[in-house]
């Protein structure tokens, strides 16, 4: 029943913005840096930084209520992979931006985040103690969904933008709360330009 | 922007996974929340640490590394005290045990559900040298699950277990327990899965964050996306590990729905056709002009 209420209650809300034309279409390209800071990067216990991982993505921009402004968006997070083992990442995503002013602007919202990895199978022999063991390339595909509260902050110069955005992993669980990072450039074409 | 791509995909960085598995079927615990368990018989001596510390330590490093993988549903718990007497578990042979692997039941430790540790003084076949201070298999095994898992501590004479740190030992047990739960050796030398302990290890590496993805991926509710796009029923259950009435999840999952539910109405109105030309359109078939 609550579920039900707030479908409707939710629904209703999203009619009330009069949604009209989408003012530009983005093509971004940026780095995706992956649980920034978190993760044991070498024996000696430091942190891992700054990686360029590439992603590309395309936004729509569409006009909200009093100039802000809807951004839903689709990625995909290149993961070059080896040794047999290989992993995807995609994201479907939605923002609400707020105009700081006429060059920055922030932005909340959510991401959809579909992870996929899989191997190619077979065995592999490493180090156990002062011996060798053997183990095992993973065979199968698995994937892993995870919902993030996003934040942005974003500069915006003529056709461009720069965007640092963070992705807050289990946003509502303290115990394995994590964030990634993104920072990208926007190329947005005018709409009316595409549909001359 | 072609330009662009084309140096980006050049310049690409290679990260490289390489996590491995304990078995060959991938097995992995089909309840996400797995308890541990010490056994009730386990003196630890030579270890130099209580079998109340050993838990202890044991949880707090599997809560420490492992419990934090948001990608990731395991949930590693306290189990408390296995009451048992059987004296197996402290001087047999650890054998890990699938539908393929007939283990001799009267010289192998015994089959458990869960995980469970205990302190083990086998020279011949577990600890022939101090350079092992612990280790780990599944031992109950049906197909890709895992149905429990053993852990056990180097209680021999030559044991330098007991000269870790508190910091070294959770490492320790928290890898032992990447076994329990599936995990293989990482050739990653940063890995807490790799083969060797470090007295820095503080935290997962990506590789070990991986791995256990893979083994245990975080699912959300099952038809969330879809829920999201036609309404928030997000709202109620953002993803199937909380099970709390946490406070954040509702804003969280009702913002996610909002959004979605945005999202679609955009599709609806904008990409697709909009309910004017369907309108037109369907005036047309139905009423043709004569």
């Amino acid at each position: 029943m609550y579920k039900l209420i707030w479908i409707l209650l939710v629904t209703t809300n999203a009619f009330a913005f009069d949604i009209k034309k989408p003012i530009t279409l983005d093509i971004g390209l940026g780095t995706w840096l992956e649980n920034y800071g978190q993760t044991q990067a070498t024996r000696d216990g430091e942190t891992n930084g700054f990686e360029f991982n590439p992603y590309l993505s395309l936004a729509t921009q569409y006009n909200l209520y009093k100039g802000s402004i809807l951004i839903p968006e689709a990625g995909y997070i290149f993961q070059r992979t080896s040794e047999s083992i290989s992993r995807n990442q995609f994201f479907l995503r939605a923002d609400i931006a707020y105009p700081l002013n006429k060059y920055l602007r922030v932005r909340v919202g959510s991401s959809f985040m579909v992870l996929m990895t899989s191997g190619e199978g077979g065995e592999d022999t490493l180090d156990n103690g002062d011996s060798t063991e053997t183990y095992y390339i993973p065979e199968e595909r698995k994937t892993a969904y995870n919902q993030t509260l996003d934040l942005a902050l974003e500069a915006l110069v003529d056709k461009m933008s720069y965007k640092l955005q963070g992705y807050i992993y289990s946003f509502n669980e303290e115990d394995d709360r994590m964030y990634s990072l993104s920072l990208s450039i926007n190329y947005m074409i005018p709409f009316r330009e595409i549909v001359k | 922007m072609i330009k662009i791509i084309s140096l980006t995909l050049i310049l690409v960085s290679l990260p490289s996974y390489a996590f491995r598995l304990n078995t060959n079927t991938g097995a992995s615990f089909n309840d996400k929340e797995v308890k541990i368990y010490i056994t009730s018989n386990s003196t630890c001596n030579n270890a130099g640490i209580s079998k109340e510390d050993l838990l202890d330590i044991a949880v707090s490093g599997a809560k420490k590394f492992w419990n934090k993988v948001p990608t990731s549903n395991l949930r590693l718990k306290r189990g408390g005290i296995y009451n048992t007497s059987d004296t197996k578990f402290l001087t047999e042979k650890l054998c890990a045990k699938d539908d393929e692997t007939t283990c001799p039941t009267a010289t192998s430790v015994p089959t458990v559900n869960d995980i469970v540790i205990a302190c083990n003084n086998d020279t011949t076949d577990n600890f022939p040298s101090n350079v092992f201070l612990a280790i780990s298999a599944p031992t109950k095994i049906s197909g890709k699950s895992i149905k429990g898992s053993v852990v056990l501590i180097n209680d021999t004479a030559t044991s330098t277990f007991g000269n870790l740190s508190r910091s070294e030992m959770e490492s320790v047990l928290a890898h032992e327990i990447g076994h329990a739960v599936g995990l293989g050796h990482s050739n990653k030398d940063e890995a807490l899965m790799y083969y060797e302990n470090s007295d820095s290890m503080k935290r997962l590496s990506q590789d070990d964050i991986n791995g256990i993805t893979y083994l245990y991926p975080n699912k959300m509710d099952g038809c969330a996306p879809l829920a999201g796009l036609f309404g928030g029923t997000m709202v109620l259950k953002a993803n199937n590990k909380t099970q709390s009435n946490n406070k954040f999840n509702f804003p969280l999952s009702l913002l996610f729905g909002f959004i979605m539910s945005l999202l679609a109405i955009f599709i609806v109105r904008n990409l697709f056709l909009s309910s004017h030309t369907l309108l037109r359109i369907l005036q047309a078939k139905l009423f043709p002009v004569q």
